[in-house]
């Protein structure tokens, strides 16, 4: 027996253990109660900056009042740079939009905040995916679709749709259309102001490519970094990020004034490349084909992407390009939720240094296209069903379930 | 500005999203630990809770730059050690592990030796071979959790090995090892 076994042993001793129930929670505990000191404080001391303001603002009074009024003069305040918050277009002005299929997305802000896109509306649930209450209605038309959704801060809150760039800025309650260019596809803005978007016309993806904006999304700029076409962008600091795109992956370590090519394949192998890292090191990249022609194939790094290996990939059933995605839920996990041949909502995990894909059928079925997202052991899942929207939340790392279902007769009909 | 950096400022602040994000990524192998160390899941979870408290009251001493994850299980290692302590009775009852019984069914006989024979060891010697050979820390990791030189770890890691008073089978293995 060597030492790989001995290891081997040490797992198969403890490794059968439940994993822990909720190891946050006395963390938060204390952390209400801590606000809730703090509210008191805090409320004392408001009372008692308030009877000082008043015996200045009264002893500035009597001052005023005994001083010569010549030579004073207004003084301008310094003020701080205001956000950038870039002003609404019109939804009525976008007449043009070419409607497509909906393709409902989801993000999440918390384990308990989060929104869906169903078509081009846009739901938002502050308890863990239990109720959702509409905070944009979409076109009266219904031929809009939102393609990605994305918070940026707390209160910040994107959406690309096939009409425009929607924004909210408070918290996702509200939202007006910023920008009406139809061809955005995904998010990624590191700030309220500054952002990288994909954008292509064809839906298949072989004219996307990369655009920037510094004012919030009220114009773009083209971003080139050596690859085109580019499906997908992610920065994790100021200085590291990476592109990826059906011939490769390319990254920057100097906040993007050199982009270097990480992983080449032929053209024509793949059609839709994804990538995603949870720090500069540990990352995955994702790549498929629209034509079946290669199986699609996960690559992981453990250093920034200067090694990558292929750690194989749930077996392909045909979900549409651009679809199902890969939700990276820690330094070496993923997951990736399609669906299998019976319509049926399939949700794949790779976990730990096995490089194996563990698939298992979920109680959901789905005629089109599923989406997840992963915040700690929170899971929520959406999918298109006939004429409902199906979201899933689970609270135990998506062990078990609770569905809602949305009507989107609007949608799928139209 | 890495993200772990990025999260650790939030947290610093105050900020409970970050913290979490910062640490859930740790809580498989804070758990992991805290299983093998107290020999109950209960007792794992509380101190994993525990620890985890500790660290977001603490997180305003650490140092940005250093790696999170062997300050942390530093911190679940203490909380076990002052758990254990604080429990004057240190009846070991294996089968508390397992929530359900198949899985303490499908035990094979090693691993019921091994489990064993680590509950029979001082908590700090347990720690080391837990570290090493469960979480498979490097022994720079494991000296910086335990104390002392990445050296001295190994060094007294490979004497609890041979101090394991296992099956024959095992013996064997730790002599390999060892070798």
């Amino acid at each position: 027996m060597d030492e790989r076994e001995l290891r081997h042993l040490f797992r198969g001793a403890y490794d059968h253990v439940p994993p822990p129930r909720d190891p946050f929670c006395r963390v938060r505990e204390s952390s209400d109660q801590r606000r809730a000191q703090w509210g008191y404080a805090i409320a004392c001391g408001l009372a008692g900056l308030m009877a000082l303001f008043t015996l200045v603002a009264l002893l500035l009074v009597r001052h005023l009042n005994s001083a010569p009024t010549e030579g004073m003069a207004y003084q301008p305040g310094t003020g701080a740079t205001a956000a950038v918050v870039p002003s609404p277009v019109e939804v009525a002005q976008v007449a043009n939009v070419v409607s497509e299929r909906p393709t409902p997305r989801v993000a999440a802000l918390s384990d308990q905040v989060a929104l869906v896109s169903v078509g081009d509306s846009i739901l938002r649930a502050s308890d863990a995916g239990r109720t959702w209450r509409t905070v944009y209605p979409g076109r009266h038309d219904h031929a809009g679709n939102v393609r990605d959704l994305e918070w940026v801060t707390r209160d910040v809150a994107l959406a690309a749709s096939n009409y425009g760039l929607l924004r909210s800025d408070d918290g996702g309650n509200s939202w007006r259309l910023v920008n009406a260019r139809p061809d955005l596809r995904r998010l990624d803005f590191v700030s309220a102001s500054e952002g990288y978007v994909v954008a292509g016309t064809d839906a298949q993806g072989s004219d996307w490519r990369l655009l920037r904006t510094d004012d919030g999304g009220a114009a773009f700029t083209a971003y080139p970094v050596g690859l085109l076409p580019a499906t997908w962008v992610q920065w994790v600091s100021d200085t590291h990020a990476w592109a990826a795109g059906p011939e490769g992956v390319v990254a920057t370590t100097d906040g993007g004034e050199h982009w270097q090519p990480q992983l080449t394949f032929d053209k024509g192998v793949f059609s839709d490349a994804q990538v995603g890292f949870v720090d500069a090191g540990h990352g995955f990249a994702y790549l498929r084909s629209a034509n079946g022609q290669s199986a699609p194939t996960v690559y992981q790094t453990f250093d920034g992407g200067r090694h990558w290996r292929s750690v194989g990939a749930p077996p392909d059933t045909g979900s549409g390009l651009h679809d199902d995605q890969l939700a990276v839920t820690g330094p070496s996990s993923a997951e990736i939720v399609t669906r299998s041949e019976a319509d049926g909502v399939v949700r794949c995990t790779l976990s730990g240094s096995a490089a194996a894909w563990k698939c298992l059928p979920q109680p959901l079925t789905a005629e089109a296209g599923a989406r997840e997202v992963a915040r700690r052991a929170f899971r929520l899942l959406t999918a298109l069903r006939g004429d409902q929207v199906v979201i899933a939340a689970s609270s135990d790392w998506g062990t078990t379930w609770s569905t809602v279902e949305v009507d989107a007769t609007a949608w799928t009909r139209r | 500005m890495t993200l772990s950096e990025g999260l650790l400022e939030r947290a610093k602040e105050g900020d409970l999203v970050a913290f979490e994000d910062l640490f859930t990524p740790h809580v498989a192998d804070a758990f992991r630990l805290a299983v093998a160390m107290l020999q109950r899941r209960e007792d794992a979870e509380d101190a994993v809770q525990n620890a985890m408290l500790k660290a977001w009251r603490k997180l305003g001493t650490f140092r940005t730059g250093c790696d999170v994850r062997p300050w942390f299980l530093t911190i679940v290692a203490n909380e076990c050690r002052s758990l254990r302590r604080g429990r004057w009775w240190s009846v070991v009852r294996l089968a508390d592990l397992y929530s359900d019984s198949a899985s303490w069914r499908d035990s094979l006989p090693l691993e019921l030796d091994l489990r064993r024979a680590l509950a029979q060891l001082p908590a700090d010697q347990r720690l080391l071979l837990v570290l090493h050979y469960y979480l498979d820390l490097p022994f720079a990791e494991v000296a910086a959790i335990v104390g002392g030189s990445p050296e001295a770890a190994k060094s007294r890691t490979f004497r609890v090995l041979r101090k394991l008073r296992l099956s024959s089978e095992l013996i064997e293995a730790a002599a390999e090892v060892q070798s």
